[in-house]
């Protein structure tokens, strides 16, 4: 797999006085599925029409199979692009629009007529020939997008946004056929998408994108797992994001000590509101089974016990792992920032380690129960779980916690952590 | 650019106040007005993200579009209620008084016979007709006929390069050069043909110029001539060239060109087989606004052609007024008028355009 198939080299390019991308570098195998993700603004769109050559960088090289190709016009280049509104040509049938690419190579007749036919075979719309653009529907013409690009043998594939107008249930049907179309024709896709459930599900590599430069870049599970900032850990998935002053490293744990600054002074211990003994652990099975491991017990006191009753949140002692290359960086008494996935925070009505903070709301959304925590200082965390409800009410002081090995320590001397 | 950060908290936030009702009046509002959005974007999270995009897009404060929507269509229904007659009647008097009526007259005009001295007698005759069969008179209207032509060409190219790129200047730019373009319909017609004369007369300002950069020796002596005439209507009828090239090359998604380009088109091929197809409607309903105007317009030729260049117009005209025979130039009118719809007829037929840019 080791064969280069595009190499994007320090590319900058601005529009005006907004710098949309400040110096990206990437390598790109062969039959590589990688998605671009990132909000829309963040420079996405623009790198893939410099790949395309429909726009050219200010600085920077773009290579394409070891060709360097900056400054070739579009029809030069053997990369194809899936447009954002497919741009199919309305004035020709579906045929026309798939064989368009052929016949300006001066195909035979003949063996335009039998690629199409193959093509409208794989993308499921045999019998649409005659049909113009305005008879298909979203995702018939999104197929017919799709062939027209990929009938032309690209070496590379540009897909922008080609999902975004379809609704859920096709998406996520025409993400399984991609996904299909890309393995039988080994054909390497550039994708850009905003919608992460759909950079995770397809791709081999994500790079994920802000403001004009590349976040964080590798596989779905590395980039949900262990983002390496809190951008990527907010936008790939809800992360919760919480800072805190690291007390000590152990076994490649690290404690850290989440102090809520607005409630801090006066916080009286024992005084603990809210609590209603008894029933506890009443959310879905399995996910709200205890708090963190017991092992580490050095809480700073003070800080565990509650303030004023009611809603007042107060922080507490969290773990996080630590990871070989981020150990040089840690020392003792510096700020850390953690991610926690949502699914992963530990609920418990009984005071314990971790976070004490009351519960908002609770609702549900995406096939999951979310249950906003009010953070005060620290912001508002979010807990989801699987099923409908839980016996946890607004209002209701929870301990909020997470496995250590659920913690991710993010934004980590972003200088040194380079691509 | 917005911190995502906030956008995300942002969207958690608003569902949440929606249904606690904690929310500040502003944020009640929009708020209210997505709850349907919301509440289905509960169910699938994909959707609602796109919905908080959407609104982000707008603007985040500016009103929500279903609220507008909706207000629209409320008025629009109010608005027709029973109604409709009041609007659509005057349209139907209209057109029957001053299109219909008179089309009618013209058409029994051509049918009668001419009265010795003045105006007609209600006599049938197709004689008005038989008498176009002249060769004189079938002369002129070839001769219109090529006139046209050449005029509608010189137009379009010209035109057509213009409204190109117009459509593609900037906002104002685009405002000023429309300006620009319909200026000169607020001067008389006649006076801007007299405005011709200065320059094509003899030793007038183009013989000046051209002989001052020693590029001619003599004057060329243009006025009154053929290529004056020419001259004349493409100055007259190239706004409307202009402007029909341009409203529809306004339209264009350059977003095919761009596909053609990506696909393997050179400049010039996506040009010949996107841009141009898709302008075809504009360019044709120039085509029309010009050819059909240049068949009948009299007095450009009678003004820069001094009576030597003589167009269909020029006849209807000598007709009615020196020589007092209405009902023959009631049937060389009939006879123009079904030339320039079976021209209309062939265009349609070749182009295959249904719509003429909202024109015919």
């Amino acid at each position: 797999m080791a064969e280069i198939i595009l190499e994007l080299e320090d590319i900058k390019k601005r529009f005006g006085d907004t710098e949309v991308l400040k110096g990206i570098s990437l390598w790109i195998e062969k039959g590589e599925f990688i998605t671009f993700l990132g909000a829309s603004g963040c420079g996405k769109t623009t790198t893939l029409r410099i790949i395309a050559g429909l726009e050219d960088p200010d600085e920077g090289r773009v290579r394409l199979n070891g060709q360097d190709v900056t400054g070739r016009e579009p029809n030069e280049r053997n990369v194809n692009t899936v447009f954002q509104n497919y741009a199919l040509f309305p004035h020709m049938d579906v045929y026309a629009n798939v064989a368009y690419g052929l016949r300006l190579k001066k195909v035979p007749k003949k063996e335009i007529a039998e690629r199409v036919k193959a093509m409208l075979e794989m993308v499921q719309l045999s019998g649409y020939e005659k049909r113009m653009p305005s008879e298909l529907s979203g995702g018939q013409r999104q197929r017919v997008a799709i062939a027209r690009a990929v009938i032309n043998d690209p070496q590379v594939l540009l897909l922008d946004e080609p999902l975004g107008a379809l609704d859920l249930q096709l998406r996520r049907q025409m993400q399984v056929e991609l996904k299909r179309i890309q393995k039988r024709l080994g054909i390497t896709f550039i994708y850009i998408t905003h919608d992460q459930e759909e950079a995770l599900n397809m791709s081999d590599r994500i790079v994920v994108m802000q403001e004009g430069r590349f976040e964080q870049i590798g596989t779905p599970d590395a980039v949900y797992y262990h983002p390496r900032t809190s951008y990527v850990a907010r936008f790939v998935g809800t992360a919760n994001i919480v800072t805190g002053k690291l007390l000590k490293v152990e076994d490649g744990v690290a404690q850290i000590l989440v102090a809520d600054e607005t409630v801090q002074a006066g916080a009286a211990p024992g005084s603990v509101a809210g609590t209603a003994p008894g029933s506890a652990a009443g959310a879905a099975p399995g996910s709200v089974a205890g708090t963190a491991p017991g092992s580490a017990a050095g809480a700073a006191p003070g800080s565990m016990a509650g303030a004023a009753p009611g809603s007042v949140a107060r922080g507490g002692k969290v773990l996080a792992t630590v990871t070989e290359e981020q150990a040089p960086y840690l020392s003792p008494g510096q700020l850390v920032t953690v991610a926690v996935r949502s699914e992963n925070l530990l609920l418990d009505r009984e005071p314990g380690e971790g976070l004490r903070l009351s519960v908002i709301e609770k609702n549900f959304a995406g096939g999951m129960l979310r249950i906003s925590l009010d953070g005060g200082g620290l912001g508002e965390l979010t807990a989801s779980r699987q099923g409908f409800d839980t016996a946890f009410k607004p209002g209701d002081m929870l301990t909020v916690s997470w496995e250590a090995g659920n913690g991710v320590i993010v934004d980590l001397d972003e200088k040194d952590q380079g691509p | 650019m917005r911190k995502p950060q906030t956008e995300n908290k942002d969207g958690q936030l608003e569902i949440g106040r929606t249904e606690t009702g904690r929310t500040e009046t502003g944020r009640l509002e929009t708020g209210r007005t997505e709850k349907g959005r919301l509440e289905t974007g509960r169910m699938e999270k994909g959707r609602l993200e796109t919905g908080r995009m959407e609104r982000d897009r707008m603007g985040g404060t500016g009103k929500p579009k279903s609220v507008m929507r909706k207000g629209e269509s409320v008025r629009k229904r109010t608005g027709r209620d029973g109604h409709w007659w009041m609007t659509v009647a005057p349209l139907y008097l209209f057109t029957l008084f001053f299109v219909a009526l008179p089309l009618l007259y013209l058409l029994i005009l051509s049918f009668l016979t001419r009265a010795q001295t003045w105006g007609v007698v209600n006599e049938f005759t197709l004689d008005n007709y038989v008498k176009i069969g002249k060769p004189v008179y079938l002369d002129t209207f070839k001769e219109s006929f090529q006139l046209a032509v050449l005029t509608t060409v010189s137009t379009l190219l010209i035109g057509y390069p213009f409204g190109y790129f117009m459509a593609r200047l900037s906002k104002r730019a685009k405002s000023l050069m429309m300006l620009l373009v319909v200026i000169p319909f607020w001067t008389s017609a006649l006076m801007r043909m007299y405005g011709w004369i200065i320059i094509f007369r003899s030793k007038g300002l183009l013989d000046k110029v051209l002989m001052g950069l020693g590029l001619t020796s003599s004057p060329l002596k243009l006025l009154y001539s053929y290529p004056a005439v020419l001259v004349g209507m493409v100055y007259s009828l190239l706004p409307f060239m202009i402007l029909s090239v341009y409203s529809s090359t306004d339209k264009m998604d350059w977003s095919l060109v761009e596909a053609a380009r990506d696909l393997g088109a050179s400049r010039w091929t996506a040009f010949w087989t996107v841009t141009v197809k898709l302008t075809l409607p504009g360019i044709l309903s120039g085509i029309v606004l010009v050819f059909i105007p240049s068949m009948g317009l009299f007095f450009i030729a009678d003004i820069l052609g001094g009576g030597k260049v003589m167009l269909v117009g020029n006849l209807i005209q000598a007709q009615l007024q020196s020589g007092r025979d209405w009902p023959f130039a009631a049937a060389l009118s009939v006879m123009l008028m079904l030339f320039t719809s079976v021209m209309i007829w062939i265009y349609r037929k070749v182009a295959g355009v249904r719509e003429l840019e909202g024109l015919l």
